[in-house]
């Protein structure tokens, strides 16, 4: 074979790939739209679940509702967490062993499957901090598993900052602090941003942590940190699972995809016009 | 009159010596040029007389007087401040041309607007910048290379130091602006006490006053800009303005 067929097979290989893939995607979502799209009205995106058994009627709105709180408590959560420690890791820790410690740690809870996570949750956050079934408990122990993930990226962002500009801050007489608050992190804003939207994303379409720590089947839209909600993504479980109603599962299901497309819509906005202003 | 002395002046990274037992005084409002090859530690005496030299991992011993008082018994952040230095490549912050004038003058307590707006406008003209832009907003990383360097001149004066520092400030600048930047140097000698780092021998003669030339670490030859280029007392010193060591 020579070197002209060998490209030509590559390219071709590639554009295959490419084609599959996009495909697949848009299947997907082209299914999830022409089922869900029916059940989809002014009911079912403001009104509660109703009928027997309950969901098989009615609409999701206390799930949508829950699902963006649980969202935005894990994602304040481990914000403050992962950019505390990357901050560390990156400005303040002179021992590669703290480091190398920390680097593990991280990499570990990557590691841990979201199911456990959730167990961790149900004994440490529900039971013996005895904060009950509710979207606090479940908040943090997404936001448990979110962490690692804006951690990581959040480090690579200030780790990428241009040494010779950081220098020229502190030539200018001018403290850690200030070119960490003034130069560092305006500059990593939109990264860290979009590392935050994307975690949220996650967080929001995963089942497993909340499963035993803050999910039911039905609740009114939740009154304090400490009450139980709905979620999509196990509303949606519950759903097909039991066999209850597959016609509002896919309804569920295509809402689900639509408020992740819209946050990573807005991260993107925020990252178009923050950048056009610095 | 020396704003500067450096005594017995040993740096090194880890246990690597790099610059040797070295001592020169520099000259109040005179343009000092520091010559030498490659690697002889020319980036090493500059960031020390800042002390920047601990950001990068270097420990220094012997002495510094800036004006007459050991440069380690002045808080670090106010030797920096009173000496300023400019990097080899532009480096402005990705910010606006506004905002990196501003941003040291904010850190050391000036909030008043139109303070701020008068530094911004001083500043531009001093560095010869005030006509050449139209919008304050726009980003300094959009400017040219040259006018970019003269910011970054700008940004260090607007803290107000007394001496600047220069490494090789143009040589990633083609010759136009490196004129544009020399011009500048020799207006700001007036109020300022400069000292270059330059790879460029014919820059070194056309703006300095003093010229030292340093050797692996040491200090072979200083003396008037003028001695140094036609009549230089060691052999090395020769050998190297001839262009033997490139
Ligand atoms: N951060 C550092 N850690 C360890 N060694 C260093 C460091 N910086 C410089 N050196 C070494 O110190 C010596 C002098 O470096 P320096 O940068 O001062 O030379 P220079 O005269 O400025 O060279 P150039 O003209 O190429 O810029 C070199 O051998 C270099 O390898
Ligand atoms: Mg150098």
């Amino acid at each position: 074979m020579n070197e002209k067929t060998k490209s030509f097979l590559f390219k071709g290989w590639i554009l295959l790939s490419t084609l599959i893939v996009l495909a697949i995607v848009f299947y997907i979502f082209g299914y999830i739209l022409s089922n869900g799209i029916e059940s989809i009205n002014m009911e079912f995106l403001l009104d509660g679940p109703s009928g027997i058994p309950v969901g098989s009627q009615g609409g999701i709105f206390p799930a949508i509702v829950g699902s963006l709180l649980l969202m935005l408590i894990s994602c304040v959560f481990a914000s403050i967490l992962a950019i505390s420690t990357s901050i560390y890791l990156v400005f303040y820790c002179e021992s590669e062993r703290i480091k190398g410690l920390i680097h593990l740690i991280t990499q570990c809870m990557s590691g841990v499957p979201s199911i456990i996570l959730g167990l961790f949750g149900y004994t440490f956050l529900v039971l013996y901090l005895n904060l009950g079934r509710s979207v606090l408990a479940g908040g943090l122990t997404l936001g448990f598993m979110i962490y690692p993930f804006i951690q990581v990226r959040v480090e690579k962002t200030l780790l990428e900052v241009d040494k010779s500009i950081i220098n020229s801050s502190y030539a200018l007489g001018i403290s850690r602090t200030y070119t960490l608050f003034k130069l560092i992190l305006p500059i990593c804003k939109s990264d860290i941003v979009s590392a935050i939207t994307l975690a949220g994303g996650f967080a929001m379409g995963a089942a497993s942590p909340i499963i035993l720590t803050a999910a039911v089947t039905f609740a009114p839209i939740p009154s304090s940190l400490s009450s139980p909600v709905m979620a999509l993504p196990f509303h949606l479980y519950i759903l097909t699972g039991e066999g209850i109603s597959l016609e509002k599962a896919y309804g569920t299901a295509l809402v689900l995809i639509l408020l992740l497309l819209i946050i990573n819509i807005i991260s993107t906005i925020i990252n178009i016009t923050r950048k056009e202003h610095k | 009159m020396s704003i500067l002395k450096i005594n017995n002046l040993s740096v090194s990274y880890g246990n690597k010596q790099v610059i040797k037992d070295l001592s020169m005084n520099i000259a109040r409002n005179k343009i000092t040029a520091i010559i030498g090859p490659s690697g002889c530690g020319k980036s090493t005496l500059l960031t020390s007389l800042n002390l920047m030299i601990e950001e990068n991992g270097g420990s220094i011993s012997g002495e510094i007087l800036f004006k007459d008082k050991a440069s380690i018994s002045y808080e670090k952040a106010d030797i920096r401040r009173m000496i300023g230095m400019v990097f080899q490549t532009p480096t402005p912050f990705p910010f606006s041309i506004y905002k990196n004038l501003t941003y040291a003058p904010k850190y050391y307590g000036i909030k008043d607007k139109k303070e701020l707006n008068r530094i911004v406008e001083d500043t531009l003209k001093e560095v010869g910048l005030y006509d050449e832009i139209d919008d304050l907003n726009m980003l300094a990383t959009k400017l040219s290379g040259g006018q970019q360097q003269r910011l970054c001149i700008g940004r260090a004066l607007t803290v107000e130091p007394e001496i600047l520092l220069l490494d090789e400030p143009c040589s990633a600048l083609d010759i136009r602006n490196t004129e544009n930047i020399e011009k500048l140097l020799l207006d700001l000698s007036d109020e300022y006490t400069i000292v270059i780092v330059t790879h460029n021998l014919s820059q070194a003669k056309r703006i300095s006053d003093y010229t030292a030339f340093i050797l692996d670490g040491e200090l072979i030859e200083y003396d008037t800009t003028d001695k140094v280029f036609t009549n230089p007392k060691d052999n090395r010193t020769r050998e190297y303005i001839e262009g033997i060591y490139g």
